[in-house]
């Protein structure tokens, strides 16, 4: 029963993790004062590529594509059943790793750049979640008001993996088009658009466990507006600013986020807190 | 004598008469069968002493044995300084003079001798199991060799003084198979006897037996000022002084930083012998050693976060030095370093979930770099070159090859396998010093980086396949290897629970504190395991659809993209000294803090 519950809540995440892309293009096009895509377009572009006619080149791309999604779905599984959260993250990470395995096994220089930068950023976010990750499971109620740091370093991380400037340099278009994502197309695209749902979905839940009250509507209420304002920092730090290097990136988001975190976490244990 | 004493004596007697038994007989066949032999036999000898039970049990010699020990040690020191005196080296010399000086003027003891509990189970089947195989693939990769008798000899004197070594209990023995140990690993890096490798191994051999020196004055100053009359009696912080000692000691053998240079540098060695080095011997001695003494670090801050701050260091460093490798057998040989730092780590923190997963990372460790360095080998043995950009491609070559890679890097960085490590790790660190998870994260994630890295060149197809043969000399030792890890990742529940048992008996601390912290119960798990097999027979299922071929945008040109190292030579040697300076620091901070 406890399963059955936690599939559906799994599912209903899934979809929250999708309809945030639409929200953040429908954010982005507003502040562009453009009218925008509808907020359900993921949902559109992912059935109508479930319609297109499969191909494949090899196996090996499909075998991680199925993967990774399969690891992303099971860490937010895991995380809602009350699993461990270090394990739901580490669970995760193999997910995002599967992604870039796909594009290094795909047919092309350009899939295999995008794979290359993809680890790189994996490199660079994964570090940053891990702590979030450690802090949850490690304290709990209002977690933001010991390490407010947390929250501010997962601006960043949320420009990587909504593909926004001034981090999006795995998916850069003007030069790799799409990325890691390069030779999916059809359904196995829609798969990988999947583990990408999930993955954020995994993410906002995590943001969503530093904000906590006993009463329902109002924790409901904390939790929606804290992972809302997130992701509306995020687009508009997308909107203000344009890409960085690769290098910038390796050496500006880690040396940022966790810098501030290192900085949380001293102050707080020298106040005797933690 | 018990059946298990019987057994546990045979690990170290076995590979000793195999070694004679190599060293007499004449060349050809007689040397294979022999080798198989002597496998099987110290393979058997090692699971029956477990299946024995895993209860601690001492192993007592007729009082004239330290006699016998003490012509050893003499013996040893001669051969010491006959290498010193060949090499030019006054370093080698003084540090052999110092170590039997010290070891003669140790009053006697009447601890027994010899003692075996759960670690030195772990410890004796890692290396006689693993140390089997390797021995058994370096049948067909030294067949070429015009020394192989010497070498294989060389090989089973190592297993038997690693085996001893874990099972000694009297410091005096402990000194002299740790010794003997030092005294291999440098015979088996000068076996190819050109240049470099004769470089490595005076460099090797400078570090180790400067080690064996700290580690005679450590147990010197037990024995004479702190009644630490054995291993065991490390269990306080009274003892920081001679086990400031020994962590030098086991510093110089598990290659940390900042001595941790002879360890790349003995990648000039054939590949059974880096395999022997990094997995099931040498290496892993260090870790022992550490882990035996961690009581003390639990009774002293300073010890402690020392130990802990050391393999923190290593394990960043040593990965973002890893990044920067395209050799494999060098990539290798720093994520080495690398994971042991880890290990050094959780030793360091010495919390009851921080010791298991010290263990359970040292057991997935050696088979993990037992299976990727052999494996390196038959590449190389195909390909002609161990450098990460002719592996370009290697899946559409050598299916076989490919599996036995991944499996190799997976199974330590990704669930289900190396996870439980990693979190009681975390558990460990995160309760015991907050300054500890941001480094932690940031090796982490670069660690996924270089591995990763290294899966992406093998992986990336060529347009149309090529198909060679499958090697098939190697594939018995590479198959078992691979089913071992395989295996142990599927019955990861139950191998958690006995390691936690075995660590609670071996700590003496109460069973209660070793859980296995599944806030969710084992159904978490099991879907992980799930997911796992899911991903894994999807490769068996035929995909849908219509075949394509690769597609570059229109461009006729073929290229390739190179690999990205990040770091150059000269960034590589700044970084060194930065992390030198760093280490040598620590440890100062340490020892004053320690001794204060």
């Amino acid at each position: 029963m406890n399963a059955l519950l936690a599939l559906i809540e799994t599912i209903i995440i899934i979809l929250i993790g999708g309809l945030s892309l639409g929200i953040a293009r429908k954010l982005s096009a507003r502040m562009q004062r453009r009218i925008g895509p509808s907020i359900f377009q993921a949902f559109y572009d992912v059935s109508k590529l479930f319609s297109k006619e499969p191909f494949y080149f090899k196996r090996l791309p499909i075998v991680y594509a199925i993967s990774s999604m399969a690891f992303q779905i099971a860490a937010i599984f895991i995380l809602i059943y009350g699993g461990d959260t270090m394990m739901a993250f580490f669970v995760s990470g193999a997910g995002a790793v599967y992604l870039a395995a796909g594009a290094f096994a795909s047919p092309s220089v350009y899939s295999w750049i995008g794979g290359r930068r993809e680890l790189l950023a994996i490199a660079a976010y994964e570090p940053v979640l891990f702590v979030l990750a450690l802090s949850v499971s490690t304290h709990t109620h209002n977690i933001i008001l010991i390490f407010p740091a947390v929250f501010i370093a997962m601006v960043p991380v949320l420009s990587v993996l909504l593909e926004r400037s001034p981090y999006d340099v795995p998916a850069a278009h003007q030069e790799i088009v799409t990325g890691p994502y390069a030779e999916y197309a059809g359904p196995m695209l829609g798969i990988l658009n999947i583990a990408k749902w999930a993955q954020l979905g995994f993410v906002y839940v995590l943001i969503s466990m530093l904000v906590w009250s006993p009463t329902l509507a109002v924790n409901l209420t904390l939790k929606i507006v804290i992972v809302a304002a997130a992701v509306f920092i995020t687009i508009l730090i997308d909107n203000a600013t344009a890409r960085v290097s690769r290098k910038t990136m390796i050496v500006t988001l880690p040396i940022i986020t966790l810098g501030l975190m290192a900085l949380n976490i001293a102050v707080m244990h020298l106040a005797g807190i933690i | 004598m018990s059946f298990q004493e019987i057994a546990a004596l045979m690990t170290i007697a076995v590979p000793l008469l195999a070694a004679i038994a190599v060293f007499t007989t004449g060349k050809g066949r007689n040397l294979q069968g022999l080798i198989y032999i002597a496998a099987i036999v110290i393979s058997i000898s090692s699971i029956a002493m477990v299946f024995g039970g895993l209860n601690r049990f001492t192993l007592v010699f007729p009082e004239f044995s330290w006699i016998v020990i003490l012509g050893l040690e003499i013996l040893l020191t001669g051969i010491f300084l006959y290498y010193a005196f060949k090499l030019k080296s006054i370093i080698i010399a003084a540090a052999a003079v110092i170590e039997i000086i010290f070891s003669a003027l140790s009053p006697l003891n009447t601890a027994p001798p010899l003692a075996v509990d759960s670690l030195s189970m772990v410890l004796i089947l890692i290396t006689s199991l693993l140390g089997s195989v390797i021995s058994i693939y370096s049948l067909h990769y030294m067949r070429n060799d015009e020394r192989k008798r010497e070498f294989f000899t060389v090989i089973f004197v190592f297993i038997a003084a690693m085996n001893g070594a874990v099972m000694a209990n009297e410091n005096s023995w402990f000194i002299l198979f740790w010794g003997v140990t030092s005294l291999c690993s440098f015979l088996l890096i000068k076996h190819p006897e050109t240049h470099e490798a004769q470089k490595a191994a005076k460099l090797a051999l400078t570090i180790n037996t400067a080690g064996g020196a700290a580690l005679a004055v450590g147990m010197y100053l037990a024995v004479s000022y702190y009644n630490g009359d054995s291993l065991e009696s490390f269990s306080s912080a009274s003892m920081a002084v001679p086990a400031i000692f020994l962590v030098a000691a086991a510093m110089t053998k598990s290659a940390q930083f900042p001595v941790q240079s002879w360890l790349p540098g003995a990648m000039a060695a054939p590949v059974p012998v880096s395999a022997l080095l990094h997995s099931s011997t040498m290496v892993n001695l260090g870790i022992y050693l550490l882990l035996r003494i961690s009581q003390v670090f639990a009774d002293s801050p300073a010890l402690s976060a020392g130990v802990a701050f050391i393999g923190l260091i290593s394990f960043v460093a040593a990965a973002v030095l890893a990044a920067a490798q395209s050799n494999a057998k060098r990539l290798l040989a720093y994520s080495t370093i690398s994971n042991l730092g880890l290990i050094v780590m959780c030793a360091g923190i010495a919390q009851p979930h921080a010791l298991m997963a010290a263990i359970i990372f040292l057991i997935y460790h050696a088979l993990s770099k037992a299976l990727l360095f052999l494996t390196v080998g038959s590449v190389k043995e195909k390909t002609g070159s161990e450098d990460i950009e002719d592996m370009r491609s290697l899946s559409g070559k050598s299916s076989f090859l490919t599996a036995a890679l991944i499996t190799g890097i997976v199974s330590i960085t990704l669930p289900p396998f190396g996870m439980f490590a990693s979190k009681w790790m975390i558990i460990g660190a995160a309760s015991a010093n907050p300054g500890i998870i941001i480094p932690l994260a940031i090796g982490l994630g670069v660690t996924s980086l270089y591995y990763f890295k290294w899966v992406g060149v093998i992986i990336s197809p060529t347009d149309p396949a090529v198909k060679d043969k499958q090697p098939k000399e190697y594939r018995f030792s590479i198959s078992i290897l691979l089913l071992s890890i395989i295996a142990l990742s599927i019955s990861i529940i139950p191998v958690a629970q006995s390691i936690a048992r075995a660590a609670s008996e071996t700590f003496e601390l109460s069973p209660d504190l070793f859980t296995l912290e599944l806030s969710g119960g084992l159904f978490p798990l099991v879907i992980i395991l799930l997911v796992s097999i899911i991903s894994f027979l999807a490769f068996f299922i035929p995909p849908k659809g219509r075949r394509i071929k690769g597609y570059a945008c229109g461009e006729t040109e073929q290229y390739l993209p190179a690999g990205e190292y990040y770091l150059s030579k000269n960034y590589q040697t700044i970084f060194k000294k930065f992390v030198y300076a760093l280490s040598i620091f620590t440890f100062i901070l340490m020892v004053v803090v320690g001794v204060l």
